[in-house]
């Protein structure tokens, strides 16, 4: 059966997977039972699938915990860290956040396939949608991902 | 269990606790005067250490114990119970608590530790200590005498809290465990909110201690052989080639213990540490911040430990996770990758 994919909105989400491997969002943020996630930016769903990782569902965004925790000797606190850094840097101002690592771009783990053009006047999603990795992979728009919004 | 066995329990261990009371007082006494001492060196000042023996009334009560199956929760009390001797070190703010821990977890045979402050625990304010389940070790307790005075060598339960993390869990045992009336919903969502509350505090403390450019703190660093929060960010400044005061002083408080479990204590430490990296630092910084630009001077200084000391960082950390020693060995590669890009 084909992975449920998550695609999340949001112009930033992308270049900041793409820098850190990492998404960094909305505290307690749900991507119901997705294995993956992916992005809709630019009008297209774009070419990489990562595989969620570790999730860290409310985490104060300051820096004394991105610090702390960047200057962790545990990888995993590690990657939370210099994601929370990198959102500090990027001008993000929520108090908590939501911390998703990502299987990184050129991981084995990350589905890749050919970016999924959008063609309608309106946007496919400004939240999440799902759809499936098949999909993805045969689609030529986003009209044949039969996804649902939740 | 009848209410004969639950007396007869109880007055076993009232001739139990009676012959062995001078011992316990003797063990929280050597303990108090061990850890009282050892934070007084460390110049951790502000710590304020409280300790205790469990009274007799409250050893019996706890005891006598039911598992509601008629028998007794404990087997064995006086040896199940760990609590007979037990220290509390309240710190000024949530911040302070590593050092303390770090210290305990240097001076004592650690048995048990329960972090009640992990992040699981994090999502709904409330509750949040560092307990440790502590022993003398075996050349402390023959250096004291105490071997020889025949004061057992019993586990002592240790508390390191914040004043407010204190304030607030002795608030609400008081309301929730001693009133005639159990606590309604409404009470307990109070209770948290008010956690919340108090947790908002402590963090708006630290923010107020950093903007004074106090990240070490009440509880100054000066332990750490005068290098302190101002002087570690300073000397990474100087390893990346930053301009002078440009660090966060966030960072370069979090850098502060990651020196000193690598065995720095003074800036030419640090340095010697870095080995022929310490040269390098300026490049190194150039090549990270490439691909991460938020890369402080502090993160850039760890990565050359990092990369310097290999293997060694782990140890010296006392990280034995493989998957740290990968992660380690992958970012190393990757910065000596990225090194090579950018020469």
């Amino acid at each position: 059966m084909s992975e449920r994919v998550c695609v999340v909105a949001g112009a930033g989400a992308w270049p900041f997977y793409l820098a850190t491997g990492a998404w960094v969002g909305q505290e307690n943020r749900r991507f119901g039972d997705a294995p993956r996630l992916g992005f809709y930016s630019g009008r297209q769903v774009q070419g990489l699938a990562p595989r969620i990782g570790h999730v860290v569902g409310s985490v104060r965004l300051t820096p004394e915990e991105a610090a702390t925790r960047t200057l962790s000797a545990d990888p995993v606190e590690r990657r939370v860290g210099e994601a929370l850094a990198a959102a500090l840097h990027d001008g993000s101002t929520a108090a908590r956040v939501s911390v998703v690592l990502l299987s990184p771009p050129e991981d084995p783990e990350t589905a890749s396939f050919d970016p999924v053009p959008h063609e309608g006047d309106t946007a496919w999603t400004v939240f999440q949608r799902f759809t499936d990795i098949d999909r993805l992979r045969a689609a030529t728009s986003t009209d044949e991902l039969g996804s649902s919004e939740r | 269990m009848t209410t004969l066995s639950r007396d007869q329990r109880r007055d076993e261990m009232r001739d139990w606790y009676e012959r062995h009371v001078d011992g316990l007082l003797a063990l929280e006494a050597a303990f108090r005067n061990h850890l009282g001492g050892a934070l007084r060196l460390a110049r951790l000042d502000d710590a304020r250490l409280e300790t205790r023996t469990k009274a007799l009334e409250s050893f019996q009560e706890k005891a006598s114990k039911s598992d509601g199956r008629g028998g007794f929760k404990y087997a064995d009390p006086t040896t199940q119970l760990t609590d007979l001797v037990g220290a509390r070190v309240l710190v000024p703010l949530s911040a302070d608590v590593a050092p303390v821990a770090g210290l305990v977890q240097r001076l004592y045979v650690v048995e048990e530790m329960s972090d009640q402050r992990a992040d699981s625990m994090l999502d709904v304010p409330g509750y949040q200590s560092l307990h440790f389940l502590v022993r003398f070790r075996d050349e402390d307790r023959d250096g004291l005498g105490l071997t020889d005075k025949g004061v057992p060598d019993r586990p002592v339960e240790v508390q390191v809290r914040s004043i407010l993390q204190h304030a607030w869990a002795a608030l609400q045992h008081d309301l929730m465990y001693k009133g005639e009336r159990a606590p309604t919903d409404q009470v307990r969502r109070r209770l948290i909110a008010l956690a919340g509350l108090l947790e908002l505090a402590d963090q708006e403390f630290m923010s107020v201690r950093l903007a004074h450019g106090d990240a070490a703190g009440l509880l100054d660093d000066a332990h750490a052989g005068g290098f302190d929060v101002a002087g570690v960010r300073a000397w990474a400044e100087a390893v990346v080639g930053d301009e002078a005061d440009t660090e966060p002083t966030a960072w370069a408080a979090a850098l502060r213990p990651v020196l000193t479990a690598l065995g720095a204590t003074t800036a030419d430490e640090a340095t010697a540490l870095l080995g022929d990296w310490a040269g390098s630092g300026s490049e190194l910084a150039r090549a990270v911040r490439a691909t991460r630009p938020w890369a402080t001077a502090s993160y850039v200084a760890d990565l050359a430990l990092r990369i310097a000391l290999g293997a060694d960082y782990l140890a010296r950390r006392e990280v034995t996770d493989p998957a740290a020693a990968e992660a380690l060995d992958r970012e190393c590669a990757a910065v000596r990758e990225a090194l090579e890009g950018s020469s």
